[in-house]
């Protein structure tokens, strides 16, 4: 029998900050988690959050996670890999998954913050192997380092989907497109540009009909649908893929919640299924509280502010200290980052539990493009988000966010410096630089850049516009290595491309093999016959042509056809070399084995 | 007509480059003849090894220990990657009465400084994990190398061309004829060519050459054949052969079953820079014959799985044949023919030549320049079979 003050269930953002705020009381609190690592979603999360500094705005999610755990008091213990089975009116057990043995826990105080599972869809063959939900897509990828296929079909364009997406392309997948039954985005706006500049099409209101494979996905096939949800027979598209990632949403994992007693109501705003709290995170269950996707679908800096709460309140009734100042201070917050539209559906839903307070926040954009002459930043934020480290890491404080944190930003170019870390900081990648008639007839463009290899330095590559088109060929002037991994990549394009050009891409080096085993192409053949390798064989022996297991049966011909070109001889001229047995790739074993039947 | 070159060096492959490359080094002007293009002969048609352990103790030992340091500099010198790697060696001994053989062979070898020893079952199995039960102990080496033949050919061709080296392809040598102060080479298209010196380096096809100028050189091809599979994972941390592989090589008499005598078989397994295993390999003697032959093809496989059954599911994706120029006694020649001044001979290596190549080279140039080589080479010296036909001459 473990006992605790205070018990966490799922060291995520919620739980890892309540426990924070319960060490720095001296509260004994035990987090126990199923992980291989704490930190819940945050550790397979490698793009930079929005918010202000105090709860790591720009900062990358694993790193979040990171911090988090270095703030972890000696007061706190962890049991990793660790599952809640129960939670009984006498006890809680918990499976230990390396130890391979059920404990039992006696806690004084609760904190459930096990966070959602994700939503599944129906479809016709959903069952086959290649179709993933997002989580598991990112466990795999960000995690593990697995990538789970070359070329996916995304379902659903919400924050998830079009996250997940990006990471897909960073780490050298294909995507093929983002479905969105709906007939708008469902994330960010700067998360969908993100992808749109990479060439990604958003398919609205369209919606994946089946996946295609015997054994595996293959492809899927994706249909339109009417203003009712309805597929339109005869719009029926047909992508090859073999991965078919499923990001439709997220459902609160309510089931501990109700082990214990606590009163579940159905809100559809809140994600669906959620257990009753107060603004303090307590549930109907004196001494169990709530945070995080569990208390309601959200994002991770929201759960992290619930997270403290719960903390603190716990806090103040195991220790009778009056922690009222702290916990006014986190209601604040959260009526900060909830006054935005996009928590108008999370406030709707909160509304049936405790009343919700908004704060004012300015819709006007920056319209002015800034003095052409000028290297200056273009903000490209449009939508009012909870964020503003654009703000807050100028050095000659000439952006703006005004009053409340879901403001539009604004810009005075005459006191901006061209510095460029507003550029790095933006966690949309929403910020670019411009610079009109840099050179004669060349005009500058700074781009975010979060992929490698960094082109360098001279390179020509092909500059893209908002929708991921090629528009012109640009040469990279300069590349600004950060530290916070977003690199500038400076390029010049053709002059009154500035507001066109918002990414690039390197161009592929032609390479048309010759020789598909041993991957010689045509250009390394052109080349050693320059170098004076005239003769099959001695081009076989110098570039291993032929040497794979197909023993050179389609690029022999090849090979004697290029050097009949470039030796302007007659094929016939050219000694076409000697073959070898086996015809065939053949198994040791099957040799042996004839000829142990001969002997018979 | 040619203007006259310093050196003339008579085949192509990885001998005859190595001499040309040395020669230039030391600032004379070098001309390759080769009869086919670069390697189309037994360089071509090998397998990879630097094998120190496989060479009998004495003189052939300390050249391959010499010409392993060469390689070593030539990996930088050459300025191309050579794919030279030391993966150790270890020759496995599966029958009781060989064991005795291996050990003193192996304290012959230490005695001249080569890191060798006799490891037991345990140590074999840590090194060689997929091993079969059936090998009792084995040898091992760490400093058994290895390179890529067709890499130090080309990387031969082309540092030689830095220095100056000519190469002719296709020039079969049809006519060699001292001339008071120069040797005349044509060839067969009718080209000739003027020389100081001449070096044949031309390997099984030497005695052919030597025969122009009434040398008689005792070179023999002898067949052997190897198989390559797909390029698979690493099977064991060293390459690996039998010790029928040293008995067929050193004292073939031993020998028991017919057909392990009539191929000469010695297991012989080593994994390439791109995963490709090349395993052989038969003695034969079966003239220029370079074709393969299924006897030799299944007895290789046999032993292959026979020594680690792992290899049962792996493929073989071809099999070649190359001819060893085999000298009668066994022994390398290297050296200045006695009866004609400025003729110089560099052949006989059988299966050696890659491993002696950058030492064969180097004791050429050393002769060409009149400096004393850095080893007694009179045991390997074509004078020797001079003296044999003086003493037979004179018993008569």
């Amino acid at each position: 029998m473990v006992k605790t003050d205070f018990l966490i269930i799922g060291g995520g953002p919620a739980g890892l900050c309540a426990a924070i705020e319960a060490s720095k009381r001296n509260v004994k609190t035990l987090i126990v988690d199923e992980g291989v690592e704490l930190g819940g979603q945050l550790v397979k999360q490698t793009h930079k959050f929005f918010g202000h500094e105090g709860f790591y705005a720009s900062v990358r999610g694993f790193e979040i996670a990171k911090r988090l755990i270095s703030e972890l008091g000696e007061n706190v213990t962890v049991m990793k890999q660790t599952t809640v089975t129960g939670i009984y009116e006498d006890v809680i057990t918990a499976y230990d998954r390396e130890k391979d043995l059920v404990i039992e826990i006696e806690p004084k105080y609760i904190l459930i913050s096990v966070g959602a599972s994700e939503r599944f869809i129906p479809f016709e063959n959903n069952y086959l192997p290649g179709v993933y939900g997002a989580g598991a897509v990112q466990t795999l990828m960000n995690q593990f380092k697995v990538l789970p296929g070359r070329r996916v079909l995304m379902i659903g364009s919400g924050n998830i989907g079009l996250i997940v997406s990006y990471q897909l392309l960073q780490a050298g997948a294909q995507v093929a497109a983002i479905v969105e039954i709906a007939d708008r985005v469902g994330g960010y706006q700067v998360h969908a540009d993100k992808v749109k500049r990479l060439g990604v099409p958003i398919l609205l209101r369209h919606t994946i009909k089946k996946a295609i494979g015997e054994e595996k996905v293959e492809g899927a096939v994706v249909v339109q649908v009417d203003e009712n949800f309805n597929m339109i027979p005869g719009t029926e598209k047909e992508f090859a893929v073999d991965v078919i990632c499923v990001a439709v949403g997220l459902v609160p994992s309510v089931e501990l919640a109700h082990m214990a007693g606590v009163k579940i109501e159905y809100i559809p705003e809140l994600g669906g299924y959620v257990p009753y709290r107060d603004s303090h995170m307590r549930t109907n269950i004196r001494n169990i509280f709530v945070a995080g996707d569990l208390a309601g679908i959200e994002e991770a800096t929201t759960a992290m502010i619930e997270g403290r709460i719960a903390g603190l309140a716990v806090s103040q009734e195991i220790t009778g200290q009056n922690l009222g100042f702290e916990l006014e201070k986190m209601q604040e917050e959260l009526i900060e980052f909830r006054s935005g539209p996009f928590s108008h559906k999370v406030r709707k839903g909160l509304e049936r539990f405790f009343p919700q307070y908004v704060r004012d926040y300015s819709k006007n954009s920056q319209r002015d493009l800034g003095p052409a002459t000028k290297l200056r930043p273009i903000i490209e934020c449009y939508e009012n988000i909870p964020c503003n480290p654009c703000q807050t890491s100028c050095p000659s404080g000439a952006i703006t966010v005004p009053g409340n944190i879901n403001s539009l930003p604004v810009i005075d170019y005459s006191k901006c410096t061209s510095c460029g870390i507003c550029v790095m900081k933006c966690p949309g990648l929403a910020i670019f630089m411009v610079q009109e008639n840099y050179q004669p007839g060349k005009d500058l463009v700074v781009i975010p850049y979060e992929f490698l290899p960094l082109p360098e330095k001279g390179e020509t590559v092909i500059a893209l516009d908002r929708d991921g088109e090629e528009v012109a060929q640009a040469e990279i002037l300069k590349v600004v290595k950060s530290a916070n991994k977003t690199h500038l990549v400076y390029m010049l394009v053709p002059a009154g491309l500035t507001q066109t050009v918002r990414g690039f891409r390197i161009p592929q080096k032609a390479h048309s093999l010759v020789c598909r085993c041993e991957e010689v192409s045509v250009e390394e053949i052109e080349k050693a016959i320059d170098e004076g390798y005239t003769d099959y064989e001695e081009l076989r022996r110098y570039l291993r042509i032929g040497m794979g297991p197909c023993g050179g049966r389609t690029c022999r011909v090849i090979t004697l056809g290029i050097l009949a070109r470039k030796t302007r001889k007659n094929i016939k001229e050219i000694g076409f070399g000697t073959f070898r047995p086996p015809s065939m790739p053949i198994k040791f074993d099957s040799i042996i084995k004839g000829e142990i039947k001969d002997e018979k | 007509m040619h203007t006259g070159y310093d050196c003339i060096v008579i085949g192509g492959g990885i001998i005859g480059l190595s001499c040309a490359y040395q020669v230039a080094k030391a600032r004379k002007k070098v001309l390759v003849l080769e009869r086919g293009d670069i390697g189309s002969g037994t360089s071509g048609a090998c397998d990879h090894m630097i094998l120190l352990q496989s060479k009998a103790p004495g003189l052939p030992l300390k050249l391959a220990m010499s010409s392993l340091e060469m390689y070593r500099e030539w990996q930088n010198e050459l300025d191309q990657d050579i794919e030279f790697a030391t993966r150790g060696g270890m020759i496995l001994i599966d029958k009781l009465e060989h064991l005795s053989i291996m050990e003193d062979f192996v304290s012959r070898q230490k005695s001249i400084g080569l890191n060798v020893e006799i490891v037991d079952k345990k140590e074999l199995k840590k090194r060689q994990p997929w091993i079969s039960d059936r090998v009792i102990a084995s040898t091992y080496s760490p400093d058994d190398s290895q390179v890529n033949p067709f890499r130090v050919l080309f990387a031969l061709v082309k540092a030689g061309a830095r220095l100056g080296v000519e190469v002719v392809r296709n020039a079969e040598v049809v006519e060699l004829k001292r001339k008071s102060e120069h040797w005349e080479v044509r060839i067969r298209s009718g080209e000739s060519f003027f020389s100081q010196t001449i070096v044949i380096a031309a390997g099984v096809w030497s005695s052919e050459i030597a025969q122009l100028v009434d040398v008689n050189l005792p070179i023999r091809p002898k067949r052997g054949q190897i198989i390559v599979t797909e390029s698979i994972d690493e099977i064991g941390e060293t390459d690996a052969w039998d010790a029928n592989y040293i008995i067929s090589k050193h004292i073939s008499h031993l020998e028991r079953d017919e057909l392990s005598k009539k191929l000469g078989l010695g297991f012989a397994m080593s994994r390439t820079h791109s995963g490709n295993y090349l395993i052989g390999s038969t003695r034969e003697y079966v003239g220029f014959n370079r074709n393969t032959t299924y006897e030799a093809f299944q007895a290789i496989t046999k032993r292959a799985v026979e020594l680690f059954p792992i290899f049962s599911k792996v493929r073989i994706i071809r099999s070649f044949a190359g001819l060893r120029p085999a000298c009668d006694d066994g022994k390398y020649i290297i050296g200045e023919d006695p009866s004609n001044p400025g003729f110089f001979i560099a052949t006989g290596h059988e299966g050696d030549g890659i491993a002696l190549a950058p030492i064969t080279g180097k004791l050429i140039s050393d002769l060409i320049c009149g400096k004393s080589p850095t080893f007694d080479i009179d045991e390997i010296s074509p004078a020797r079979f001079r003296r044999e036909r003086v003493s037979e001459t004179s018993k008569r």
